[in-house]
């Protein structure tokens, strides 16, 4: 059992339904070498205030749900370990540019609103294949790898929320929904670039990213929203301005082959 | 905004703790440019007024309109060097490719030759900025 210590947690609290403004709360918890700020939150509900608000489901970086101001910058609290901030005192108060439901929620109703506009799947032409599908289509590893680091997303928000432009334009589609736009233009199954363009290539898409890269910093996941951003960029301006779309051709593999080959 | 909101507004282009150097550059190119844009309307309205009224169209800068253009050139050419590491960036030639994201996990946005250019941004920055000052205390007659 490691040594426990004693730490202090100063936490927002407010309810908009009754509270005219904020308030901050300081609560002391006990904490060892492997406890997380989630934990320590869940602690402070259990033994000292029940009515503290805080979302959460997987505790293992997993969800996307747990993320909050912790010390002033975006984190998830059940991937930072309390002790690691090395603070007397920790901050923590709800995401940055998210409308407040309470305590520590934050709504990302606009970040799912945007999602749905970016269309998050996989567009194709071959219309029948894709109502009575007969087989599968190939990918090579090298293809996977177009987009496989941003398809890692667990949509927690924290990316978003850190954004500067995001902070004075509520319209900008965030790095989070953009980064979900490169993830399926970017797929060698994809044909849909040109249903995506009329929101991603808006005055509100990726064109209001000014490269501050704050996205990037605070990813919990190793996305790297900025680079997807900036090559979702490259590929837009290839396919306008130089008419250089990169030629898909995917090859369909009939199921039963499929199957024998795996046989 | 109201507190529910909970929108940083411009303090958000402001914040710095916390996050890469890139953010400062951000603030800086942003602080950068607006500086260049008010110089600029001011000047035109500046030059504009006094021919109007004098009709004189140019003289010599007294101490003030000096320093004011030394001050100007500084902030052009940081504003300059960033925006062509910017331009690199923003098209997607030095932010690194798409590759697996392994634990710990590292960022190519914010490391090897996006990184690299802001470090040769500051470098020559810094060296232009020496001759510079050279200029500056030569115009200034020091
Ligand atoms: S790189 Fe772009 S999307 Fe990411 S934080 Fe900066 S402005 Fe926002
Ligand atoms: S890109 Fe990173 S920070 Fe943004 S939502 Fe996905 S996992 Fe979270
Ligand atoms: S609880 Fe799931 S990411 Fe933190």
């Amino acid at each position: 059992m490691s040594e426990l210590r004693k730490v202090q947690f100063k936490v927002f609290r407010f309810n908009p339904s009754i509270d005219t403004s904020p308030k901050w709360k300081i609560y002391e918890v006990e904490v060892d070498r492997g406890s997380t700020v989630l934990d320590a939150l869940l602690k402070i509900k259990e033994e000292q205030d029940p009515s503290l608000a805080v979302r959460y489901s997987c505790r293992q970086a997993i969800c996307g749900s747990c993320g909050m101001m912790i010390n002033g910058k975006q984190r998830l609290a059940c991937f930072t370990r309390v002790l690691e901030l090395n603070t007397r005192v920790v901050v923590v108060e709800p995401l940055n540019n998210y409308p407040i439901v309470r305590d520590l929620i934050t709504d990302f109703s606009d970040l799912f609103n945007k999602e749905k506009m970016v269309k998050p799947y996989i567009i194709r032409d071959d219309t029948l294949e894709m109502l009575n599908p007969t087989g599968m289509y190939l990918q090579k590893p090298e293809e996977l790898l177009e987009y496989l680091q941003f398809a890692d997303c667990i949509e927690c928000g924290l990316c978003s929320s850190a954004c500067p432009t995001y902070s004075t334009d509520s319209l900008f589609l965030t790095p989070m929904i953009l980064n979900k736009a490169f993830r399926f233009s970017a797929d060698s199954r994809d044909m849909g670039l040109h249903h995506r363009l009329p929101i991603i290539d808006s005055e509100h898409g990726c064109w209001r990213c000014h490269f501050a890269v704050a996205c990037s910093s605070v990813c919990p996941k190793g996305i790297d929203p900025a680079k997807s951003i900036q090559l979702l960029k490259r590929m837009i301006a290839s396919a306008s301005i130089f008419k250089l779309v990169k030629k898909k051709e995917t090859q369909l593999v009939s199921r039963h082959h499929a199957v024998e080959s795996v046989v | 905004m109201s507190r529910k909101e909970n929108k940083q507004g411009i303090l958000g282009w402001l914040k710095i703790r916390g996050y890469s150097i890139e953010k400062l550059m951000y603030v800086a190119q942003r602080i950068s440019g607006v500086g260049i844009i008010v110089f600029l309307l001011s000047h035109i309205l500046n030059v504009g007024l006094i021919y109007a009224t004098t009709g004189i169209l140019w003289e010599p800068p007294g101490l003030i309109g000096k320093s004011v253009l030394i001050i100007l050139g500084i902030i052009v050419v940081f504003h300059t060097f960033n925006g062509i590491r910017l331009v690199l960036a923003e098209y997607g030639f030095i932010v690194g490719k798409p590759e697996r994201a392994v634990y710990p996990y590292k960022m190519t946005s914010l490391s090897g030759a996006q990184r690299l250019a802001l470090y040769l941004v500051l470098a020559a920055f810094i060296v232009l900025l020496y001759f510079w000052i050279m200029v500056a205390l030569n115009l200034l007659g020091w």
